[in-house]
């Protein structure tokens, strides 16, 4: 389960909700709360009630990743798509930090952004933006393998063999048969040291005739 | 698929005629896995391999949904074929348990199917399976050990199971 920052945006007060009040142990009806992820979008707000385990004050849960410094890496939202992102200068006085695309390709698009400490538009690294090697940069692929690529996605610093098998076209009976062998160990272990190009039958031998 | 033909009398024997795809089939797998396993990628797109199952089972070919574990079976098929250390067959007689104890079948079984298919296939996921088969009328006996490649087994479930039903006076 993670946690999420998020903030109360509504506050339902007990008296006031018409039918099916939830009920505190003690018997006693309870506020409800809207709750709105920050960095998400509305849709995604839901209702709490005040004492649900599941709210906790902020950064009990997790650190407080808003405390930033200079190369601190985040993310930013920018025209509705995520992007991994560098601090590259923090002004405590003006309450803002200042962003540069992690990806150098993505500085045409992005540029260098400011934003306010509490924007509701950054987010903790690995949040929105799959997991990448901060060290190579280059040929990192945001979003890769999207439903109709037929490619393969190269971003560089995956843990070995946890990698997608892209959808060919209802191949999902075979994606998950293969994730299955491709994680056994004796077979995948003789492949990647290629015994199997030592032990090939390529030639066609045709039997002998009967005696 | 081995296309075997072994009609053969007593004292003779004919070598099997094994049809090989010329192990593209290992090879596209093998590749697949070291894309997979490299690091290099968050996902890769196995068409190479499908293509090569589809070569091997033409059901394989087009883009309908199909059954993962036929499409397993194929694939160890193809794998042991590709990957064979035997690469002509010899003639193998059938094991009869003629009353001898099973692990002694059992071993006949197995040394006469290795004679066949050797491979690293075999190695990881060949077994053989017992059967037993009694005459209800003359109690003949027979114990066959068949191999296989994968089992099938059921998942184990509560033998009751509760269920609320509302009864109308």
């Amino acid at each position: 389960m993670k946690w999420y920052d998020s903030r109360v945006e509504e506050v339902y007060p007990a008296y006031s909700q018409s039918s099916s009040l939830p009920v505190t142990s003690r018997g006693t009806p309870e506020d409800k709360l809207r709750v709105h992820f920050m960095g998400w979008g509305s849709q995604f707000d839901l209702v709490y009630v005040r004492s649900s385990p599941r709210l906790q004050p902020l950064f009990t849960q997790r650190k407080n990743w808003r405390d930033f410094r200079v190369n601190d890496k985040i993310e930013l939202k920018y025209n509705a798509r995520w992007y991994a992102v560098n601090v590259e200068e923090v002004d405590r006085t003006a309450h803002r930090i200042r962003l540069k695309p992690v990806d150098a390709t993505y500085k045409a698009i992005i540029g260098e952004q400011w934003r306010d400490f509490w924007a509701d538009d950054i987010a903790d690294h690995k949040t929105h933006v799959k997991s990448y090697d901060y060290d190579s940069f280059s040929n990192y692929n945001y979003g890769g393998g999207s439903y109709y690529s037929r490619g393969n996605t190269r971003v560089g610093g995956v843990p070995k063999g946890v990698c997608g098998l892209n959808n060919l076209g209802n191949t999902c009976f075979m994606a998950s048969m293969l994730q299955c062998l491709s994680n056994t160990e004796p077979l995948t272990r003789y492949l990647l040291a290629d015994t199997h190009l030592r032990e090939l039958n390529k030639d066609n031998p045709l039997g002998c005739g009967v005696r | 698929m081995s296309v075997d033909q072994f009609e053969t009398p007593a004292d003779s024997f004919m070598f099997a005629v094994v049809a090989h795809f010329q192990g593209h089939l290992a090879e596209a797998y093998g590749q697949l896995i070291k894309d997979m396993w490299s690091g290099e990628f968050s996902a890769v797109s196995p068409t190479e391999f499908k293509h090569q199952i589809g070569k091997k089972a033409p059901q394989f070919q087009g883009y309908q949904q199909q059954d993962s574990q036929e499409l397993m079976s194929f694939l160890m098929d193809g794998l042991n074929e590709d990957l064979n250390r035997v690469l002509r067959k010899p003639f193998v007689e059938a094991v009869e348990s003629d009353g001898r104890p099973d692990d002694v079948v059992a071993a006949l079984s197995w040394e006469g199917y290795k004679k066949r298919n050797d491979s690293v296939i075999v190695d990881n996921f060949a077994g053989l399976l017992r059967s037993h088969v009694k005459c209800n009328v003359c109690d003949r006996e027979s114990t066959t050990f068949d191999p296989f490649m994968s089992l099938s087994v059921p998942i184990p479930t509560k033998d009751t199971k509760p269920f609320v039903v509302s009864c109308l006076p």
